[in-house]
C-alpha cells in the first residue's frame, strides 16, 4: 500500500518518472534548496541513479513520487535522508510549479510525517530551507515546524544572500496537532 | 613555498599513523565523552587506535575536507585536531576543533582556530564559517563566542546521550566580521 493522503499518495520511483525528476532538477526554482546547479541533468543520469539503488532493509534515505489521487499523475517528489533509527530524519520536497498552491505539498508533508512518527517512531523531524523561500517556511509552519537555527547568509542564490533555516518538529508537537492519533511510544529522557 | 601553519604555540600538520595511539587517548578522555568527534565513533564507547586509524585513512583522500593534528610546539605532543569541510558548498564550510582537556586554556586551541580561520578565508571563497557544539558544552560555546562566532540557534534533539536529548547549537562567523578583527 502506498502512503495515501487526502489529495496525493506517495509511492516508489518508477522508470517512467525519470522525465519528471529531470524536469524538477533542471528548474532553478525546484532543483535544490541551498545552491543553484547547472540545469543539465539528463534522463540517463537519473536512470543511473535509479538503477544503482540496491535492495536493503537498512536504507537511511528514501525517495517517493508524489502522485495526484484525482488522476494518478506524478506531480513531484519528496525524500528523506540521514535517518537515525527511531530518533530523527531530515526530509525535503519538490512539486511541479503548475501544481503549486493547491494543497498538494501540504498533503504530501502530512502524509510523510504520519509515516515518520507512526511507523518509524521518530522523535524529531527536520527540514532545511532558506529565508528567500517563504513558501517552504509557510509549508513547514502549517504542519507545526518551527525555525530552530538561522545561519546567516549561508546561501547565495538568484544574486542574493539568504539565511539557511533549519526547521524541526518534535514528536510531542506533532501529536498535539493530531488529537485523532494516540502516541503509544513512551517519552525518552 | 607552503606557508607553515605554525607559531610558537602550535603546529598544524596532517595525520600520520603514529598519531592514532595518542589521539585515541585524547578522544577517550572522560572529560571529552559525549562529543561528536569523528564519523563512525560512538558516544561513551572507547575508540581503539586501530579503529581510529581506519577512520582517518578513509577520510584522508576525501575531496573538500581536511583533518589536521594540533601539535604543541613546546613539547611536540599531540594536542588535538581540527577539521574543515566544504563538500556541499565552499560558501559556507564547517569547522570543528578538539583539544585535549589537560592542554586546554593554554592558547593552543586559540592559535589553531586562528590558523584555520585564516586558512579558510585565505584559500576558500567562503562567505561564512559554520560550527556546531552540544548544548551542554559550555566551554566550547564560550570559546567560539570569544573568537567572534554568533549563536544561530539550537537544533533540537540532535542526539540522545546519557538518558537525555542533546540539542546542537549552531554558530556562524561571517567573513566581514572575521576581517573586522573579531576572529583575529
Amino acid at each position: 500500500m502506498a502512503l495515501e493522503g487526502k489529495l496525493v499518495c506517495l509511492r516508489e520511483e518508477r522508470e517512467t518518472d525519470l522525465p519528471l525528476l529531470v524536469r524538477l532538477r533542471n528548474d532553478l526554482e525546484t532543483q535544490a534548496w541551498s545552491k543553484s546547479l547547472a540545469p543539465d541533468f539528463t534522463e540517463a543520469m537519473y536512470r543511473q541513479r535509479y538503477e544503482s539503488r540496491g535492495f536493503s532493509f537498512d536504507h537511511t534515505d528514501g525517495r517517493f513520487i508524489i502522485e495526484r489521487l484525482a488522476d494518478g499523475e506524478a506531480i513531484g517528489y519528496c525524500g528523506f535522508y540521514d535517518l537515525q533509527s527511531r530518533l530523527s530524519v531530515t526530509w525535503g520536497i519538490a512539486v511541479r510549479k503548475d501544481c503549486w498552491g493547491a494543497g498538494f505539498a501540504l498533503d504530501a508533508q502530512e502524509t510523510i510525517l504520519k509515516f515518520f512518527f507512526e511507523e518509524y517512531g521518530l522523535r524529531v523531524v527536520r527540514m532545511y530551507t532558506h529565508s528567500g523561500n517563504q513558501g517552504m517556511v509557510r509549508l513547514g509552519e502549517k504542519s507545526g515546524f518551527r525555525i530552530s537555527v538561522r545561519l546567516r547568509e549561508a546561501v547565495f542564490k538568484g544574486g542574493r544572500f539568504y539565511d539557511t533555516l533549519l526547521m524541526d518538529l518534535l514528536r510531542e508537537e506533532y501529536y498535539e496537532r493530531h488529537p485523532e492519533l494516540e502516541d503509544h511510544l513512551p517519552p525518552l529522557g | 613555498m607552503i606557508s607553515p601553519l605554525a607559531d610558537d604555540r602550535v603546529q598544524l600538520r596532517p595525520f600520520t599513523p603514529e598519531d592514532a595511539v595518542p589521539l585515541a587517548a585524547i578522544l577517550n578522555h572522560p572529560d571529552l565523552a559525549g562529543r561528536s568527534y569523528l564519523p563512525d565513533s560512538l558516544p561513551d564507547i572507547p575508540i581503539t587506535p586501530s579503529a581510529l586509524e581506519k577512520i582517518l585513512a578513509g577520510r584522508e583522500h576525501r575531496e573538500r575536507e581536511v583533518y589536521l593534528t594540533i601539535v604543541a610546539a613546546q613539547t611536540g605532543r599531540l594536542a588535538g585536531y581540527v577539521n574543515v569541510g566544504w563538500g556541499w558548498d565552499a560558501l559556507s564550510p564547517t569547522l570543528s576543533i578538539v583539544v585535549a582537556p589537560d592542554l586546554q586554556r593554554q592558547g593552543l586551541g586559540s592559535s589553531a582556530l586562528r590558523f584555520m580561520l585564516a586558512w579558510i578565508f585565505g584559500h576558500l571563497p567562503a562567505h561564512t564559517v559554520l560550527s556546531f557544539a552540544a548544548d551542554w558544552n559550555l566551554p566550547a560555546l564560550e570559546f567560539m563566542r570569544k573568537h567572534g562566532f554568533h549563536n544561530a540557534g539550537a537544533s533540537r534533539r540532535a542526539h540522545f546521550w546519557r538518558g537525555r536529548y542533546v540539542d546542537e547549537i549552531g554558530m556562524d562567523l561571517l567573513r566581514r566580521e572575521w576581517e573586522a578583527g573579531h576572529g583575529a
